[in-house]
């Protein structure tokens, strides 16, 4: 019960800070619209490639709506370090709850807030923008949960990891980018050659590569596992590094 | 009661508290009073569990420090030096997080919640953010948040620090409310004059050791025959003070803003030899006045420096 309470205040918490719900919801779309307008003509003339017969909005409707979800590891970072910030770490520290219900209840709350977010900038960007992503909108909303999770097991784990807001906004603000970058969230990886091989270590290239296939006229799902594992497996050994930190700081 | 016995903490090289041994019994306002730096909230700290000490122990009547750890944490309230709420949550929204961490959860909690923002005057303000709040209220809502789930040991860290003689005032009533309730409060200041207002008991903590407890009438008895001289000068001159600190008997002397402030330890029984010092580096002078032993003067007595040195 301890652990919904502290999660619920996150929750609130989160849906309070406007600016940070301003630059996760409609920062997004409209970034998405303006590389939709401006990358459209090349999308046109496209000849071969992952991108040939899709719109560039379509395209940066994936990939840069995956690059925000992941980009989700810094609110995961706040939300463990905003703790610290107010100074209520104190007062929660001295509750009667242990390490473990508070960190789960903290990581939940950034679990759900996140989920929410990620739901909600999918339903304005095909409301809004028209996006298209096909019929599999299951599977398009399970790989959204699965990064959305890895998101939070990153910043979350960051956070506890390095206990220092600067160094984890560091790390974050340098492996965020890499991992979009690798992931084929600015422009499209070529099929072959040294960048193709280094992008197979970004969870992104997976997550985005079964996410245009969901979204295409026939899906094949056939990155869907691959893309799942990655996300799932790494969370998994997130989480157990905190579980391992908290243990030992007890 | 919470008994404290030969507790050391350091951190680094610096022993912010140094074998320190104190009883506070139940129902007790007791006043930990210090200067900035004296080690009081690093034994705070290690008195609410925070902090780990490095040797000596804490425990509280009926209670194991270890094995009923979380037992402890239920009957303890922390009002810290730094406001620690949330600047976004109203107060209300502030107090009823906090003390539903405590299990209170419905009509209890709505009851609890009401209760400390009455208690601590946040009654009509407490629907807008925390952030839009005075310093004085947000000193206010600090409290509420620390006393909410009614505990029966508060501990009050320097919570009037930097607010408004108005706000003060109403923080000091309603920690002896507090204490009229049957609360043990444990309260930190580097304002003598609030701790000889509303404390039963007092230590002086300086450089991480306690040089003195006891009531106030037990601390002044120590320094009975001191004596606090005032000379109130006529305009701006240079004062040198090395001459005072030779007469036989003067602990402490002090020239700030036109007042010449003298500490003597033998009364008034150097009154001449201070005056002729005066005439000598022709001090023209505008009033003189003499304070009995205060807190501050015990301060002074035994450490040799002010409590805002």
């Amino acid at each position: 019960m301890k652990i919904l309470f502290v999660a619920q205040n996150q929750i609130r918490l989160i849906s309070k800070n406007t600016v940070i719900l301003a630059l996760f919801t409609l920062a997004p779309v409209f970034l998405i619209f303006l590389f939709g307008q401006a990358f459209e003509e090349i999308f046109a003339s496209a000849e071969g490639g992952t991108g040939a017969g899709i719109r560039a909005l379509d395209y940066f409707g994936i990939t840069l709506l995956n690059l925000v979800v992941i980009q989700g590891t810094s609110l995961a970072a706040w939300a463990f370090f905003k703790e610290k910030r107010f100074n209520t770490e104190i007062r929660l520290f001295l509750a009667p709850l242990s390490r473990w219900e508070l960190l789960s209840g903290i990581f939940l709350g950034t679990l759900i807030s996140l989920l929410s977010i990620s739901f909600l900038i999918l339903l304005l960007l095909r409301l809004v923008l028209s996006v298209e992503y096909g019929s599999s909108y299951g599977v398009i909303l399970l790989l959204l949960a699965g990064e959305t999770l890895l998101a939070s097991s990153l910043g979350f784990s960051l956070g506890v990891l390095f206990g220092q807001e600067k160094a984890a906004n560091a790390v974050t603000s340098t492996l965020v980018p890499l991992l979009a970058l690798l992931g084929g969230s600015y422009f499209i990886i070529p099929e072959k050659g040294f960048f193709n091989t280094l992008s197979y270590v970004s969870p992104l290239r997976w997550i985005n590569l079964a996410m245009l296939d969901a979204a295409s006229k026939t899906p094949s799902h056939e990155y869907l596992a691959k893309a799942l594992l990655f996300c799932f497996i790494l969370s998994f050994l997130l989480l157990l590094s905190v579980g391992l930190k908290t243990r030992r700081q007890k | 009661m919470i008994q404290i016995q030969n507790v050391t903490r350091s951190f680094g090289s610096t022993l912010a508290v140094n074998n320190v041994s104190l009883v506070i019994k139940k129902g007790d306002l007791f006043g930990l009073l210090g200067p900035n730096g004296a080690g009081k909230s690093t034994l705070i700290n290690v008195i609410i569990g925070l902090l780990k000490a490095d040797s000596g122990e804490v425990s509280f009547s009926g209670f194991d420090g270890i094995v009923d750890r979380r037992e402890i944490k239920k009957i303890l309230g922390l009002v810290p030096q730094d406001y620690a709420f949330y600047l976004n949550y109203s107060a209300e929204e502030n107090v009823r997080f906090f003390a539903g961490l405590y299990g209170l959860r419905g009509k209890a909690l709505t009851k609890a919640v009401g209760k400390a923002l009455d208690f601590t005057g946040l009654g009509r303000d407490n629907k807008k953010p925390a952030r839009t709040y005075s310093g004085g209220m947000k000193r206010r809502l600090n409290i509420a948040c620390g006393i909410a789930h009614d505990p029966e040991i508060i501990v009050l860290d320097e919570p009037t620090v930097g607010i408004d003689p108005q706000s003060r005032n109403h923080i000091l009533r309603s920690v002896e409310n507090l204490k009229h309730q049957g609360r043990t409060i444990i309260y930190t200041t580097h304002y003598m004059e609030e701790a000889e207002n509303i404390c039963s008991e007092i230590a002086i903590m300086d450089k991480g050791k306690i040089i003195a407890q006891g009531t106030q009438e037990q601390l002044k008895q120590m320094i009975q025959d001191s004596f606090r001289i005032i000379f109130y000068l006529k305009r701006p001159q240079a004062v040198d003070l090395e001459p005072f600190l030779k007469i036989p008997g003067v602990k402490y002397a002090e020239y700030r803003e036109l007042v010449l402030t003298i500490t003597s330890e033998v009364g008034i029984s150097n009154l001449n030899h201070l005056t002729e010092e005066i005439n000598r580096q022709q001090i023209i002078l505008a009033n003189i006045k003499s304070d009995s032993p205060s807190l501050e003067t015990v301060f002074l007595t035994l450490t040799g420096r002010s409590l805002r040195d």
